[in-house]
């Protein structure tokens, strides 16, 4: 039996459809990658698998337990870190954690401990009396996972856990969750950075508009897009004509544009490379750079989609 | 675990300076300011404005055509002025609350004085104007009071001329002699009677301008404090920490009974606080009765935190809770006399007074402080509960987490 069992999960708000007929399953231990760009309807659903929202209709179960009706037993066994940084920020690091333990139920010394490893498991020991409106954004957002610690959860679900932080906090994050997925943690990890994905997931889904539009390994996902290269270009001046100049060479499966940054993606990137970059110099576009890259998940969301990732 | 949620909810709010100094510092500061600056309005006795009454002469003899002309409009006409009606048109001013009370002449009331028995006056009242309607009741009460002395004394004196064949008098017209002696009694006694009477008022009509400012601050501040609390509940909102309590083991109804717990604390304490510094700087007197304060300060407390979990639930951001919350509490703390005394309004405006939370906790605090019993404030708390209950309903159904 899986750990996790998502089954024809929809949620509407209004005429938006945020989550539709979504499924799938996650196994004991494992951590699982829920990849999807903004507004793809990852924090609805994270939000249904902790309780936060019912959904119109379909099933999640948590370790045998339905949420539609035995929440509270899931709720015990599951951590969450929300996106935001859900801390109180005029009350110190120790008193969040404190706080939080308690809303776990957990109290006397039993609490103080769990306090103690999760400060420890953060980095923060030595700051703990520090006020969390006084911390930088990282130490905040390794509180913020923290408090989803004390309790010791088989399931971890973690919505975005290293937006806007420093590379030395993010390594941390991304140390703490292979630590505790050795230690047995079953882990849901959502992101738009591929990077994390990739580095972390043992299996993924990628989501867009409500869906699930691939669930695999990684290299089942790299298989969707096949032996394809991905061509990405740094230019300036990108006019609106660019995109559909280079869509018609021969050979382009999929292209987007982004900050000035082209991916194209092809069978051989060496049969259109001389093409592509006339099309450019005839469009006065100037090339910064130009980088040829094998399959990756950020290439498959674009031959899924037609669209990278980060739009 | 909601006790928690409420004492967290404590120390964050202790922990902001500037919102202790508007539920502390800002009324301590403004009560004086206000209580010193409109000290001249309170000034010889006039707190109690004079108002109507009205009366039914079911008699219309020569003993009722005497009490209302020569006492109720000449003797009583610094205190209220008089309607004299018929039956069906008092029950009218009564109800439509344009008189607090009215005075009942029974039909036998001329008849019972000339025969040397016993009178009593009938008093209907409205259960509001409790302080007017006592001076109705005691100006009533008094009168038929004297008559009865003067009723008793005549008599004996009577009695006792003609023991020694003295003429009693000289009778007056229709009334014969004893009676015209009751009657100069009478009217000698009243006076005395009514100058007891007046003082008593006196003494409970003297309510000054800080102890009035301090009852109407008290129960604006404590309605912004309130508001901060519901500022405290829609930023959690909004930095996800409800919703993350929520994924954790506590349920909805923890949450907000925690919440509600937690909103009722800080005004009770900002309101006991704000009771004993105007006690102990200002010398403000809130009542005899510290059962009746306390009362009165758990009653206006449940209404706020209520008023509180109402605004919570339908700001969706910090800056619209308090810019809804500051809107309503201004409006109704002018409406319902906090600002302008209510005695000085208009009657629309008393009557719009009533539909305000101010009007009915400031009330309860008024009547303690003139003096009055726990007993005349009850209403007052049933309906600040009341109140509090259908805020708090509201903001149940309406709460949100996301």
């Amino acid at each position: 039996m899986s750990f996790l069992e998502i089954r024809n999960v929809s949620k509407k708000f209004g005429n938006i459809q945020a989550v539709d007929d979504v499924g799938f399953d996650v196994q004991n231990g494992e951590v699982f990658g829920l990849l999807g760009p903004n507004g793809a309807g990852k924090s609805t659903l994270i939000s249904i698998m902790t309780t936060l929202l019912k959904p119109d209709k379909g099933d999640v179960i948590i370790n045998g337990h339905n949420l539609n009706r035995k929440s509270s037993e899931a709720k015990r066994i599951l951590g969450f870190v929300p996106q935001e940084i859900a801390l109180y920020p005029t009350l110190t690091a120790r008193e969040n954690l404190m706080f939080w333990g308690r809303m776990y139920n957990l109290k006397g010394t039993l609490l103080k401990e769990r306090v103690e490893e999760a400060l420890e498991i953060a980095g923060l020991t030595d700051r703990a009396k520090g006020r969390i409106d006084t911390y930088s954004g990282g130490m905040k957002r390794r509180i913020n996972i923290a408090a989803a610690l004390l309790h010791k959860p088989k399931i971890l679900i973690m919505d975005e856990p290293t937006v806007g932080i420093d590379p030395q906090s993010r390594n941390h994050i991304l140390e703490t969750v292979v630590k505790l997925n050795k230690e047995g943690m079953t882990v849901i990890y959502t992101s738009h950075y591929m990077e994390e994905v990739e580095y972390l997931c043992t299996r993924i889904a990628i989501m867009d508009h409500g869906k699930i539009i691939a669930t695999g390994s990684k290299e089942e996902l790299r298989q969707l897009v096949g032996n394809r290269e991905t061509i990405n270009v740094k230019i300036s001046n990108a006019g609106s004509a660019v995109i559909e100049n280079i869509r018609n060479i021969s050979g382009v499966d999929s292209i987007s544009l982004q900050d000035n940054e082209l991916s194209i993606i092809a069978a051989s990137a060496d049969a259109i490379l001389a093409r592509v970059i006339s099309a450019l110099d005839s469009l006065r576009c100037r090339i910064h750079s130009m980088e040829v890259e094998q399959p990756n998940l950020e290439s498959v969301f674009l031959h899924l989609t037609g669209r990278a990732l980060r739009d | 675990m909601f006790i928690h949620i409420a004492f967290k909810d404590l120390r964050i709010l202790f922990r902001d300076k500037k919102a202790l100094a508007v539920m502390l510092l800002m009324p301590a500061l403004i009560i004086l300011i206000i209580g010193s600056a409109f000290s001249t309005m309170f000034e010889g006795g006039n707190e109690i404005e004079k108002f109507s009454i009205g009366v039914v002469d079911r008699d219309k003899g020569v003993m009722s055509q005497i009490f209302i002309d020569r006492f109720l409009k000449e003797n009583m006409a610094d205190v209220f002025t008089i309607k004299v009606v018929d039956d069906s048109k008092a029950d009218k001013i009564l109800n439509n609350e344009e008189v607090p009370s009215v005075i009942y002449i029974p039909e036998d009331f001329t008849e019972h004085i000339f025969g040397n028995k016993p009178v009593s006056l009938q008093v209907k009242s409205r259960a509001d104007e409790q302080f007017k309607v006592k001076i109705v009741q005691s100006v009533a009460g008094s009168y038929a009071q004297n008559l009865s002395l003067a009723h008793t004394g005549a008599s004996a004196i009577a009695d006792g001329l003609q023991k020694y064949n003295i003429p009693v008098g000289v009778s007056g017209g229709d009334i014969p002699a004893t009676t015209m002696l009751m009657f100069d009694l009478q009217s000698k006694l009243s006076h005395e009677m009514l100058s007891f009477k007046e003082e008593n008022q006196e003494k409970e009509k003297a309510v000054s301008s800080i102890q009035y400012y301090s009852a109407a601050m008290l129960v604006m501040f404590l309605l912004f404090g309130a508001n901060q609390g519901t500022k405290l509940i829609v930023e959690e909102r909004e930095s996800r920490t409800l919703g993350r309590i929520l994924t954790a083991e506590p349920g909805k109804i923890s949450l907000i009974t925690g919440k509600f717990l937690g909103l009722y604390i800080i005004c009770l304490l900002q309101a006991v606080i704000l009771i004993v510094f105007t006690r102990l700087v200002y010398g403000v007197v809130w009542g005899e009765l510290f059962p009746g304060v306390f009362l009165i300060t758990a009653c206006s407390v449940f209404a706020g935190a209520g008023f509180g979990m109402l605004i919570a639930a339908l700001a969706k951001t910090p800056k619209v809770a308090d810019g809804m919350g500051t809107v309503f509490i201004q409006m109704s703390t002018l409406i319902g006399g906090g600002m302008i005394p209510i005695f000085y309004m208009p009657d629309a405006m008393k009557t719009a007074a009533k539909f305000t939370l101010n009007w009915w906790a400031f009330q309860g605090y008024y009547n303690l402080m003139m003096g009055l019993g726990v007993e005349t404030i009850f209403r007052y708390c049933a309906v600040l509960l009341a109140m509090g209950i259908v805020f708090l309903g509201i903001g149940i159904m309406r709460f949100r987490v996301n």
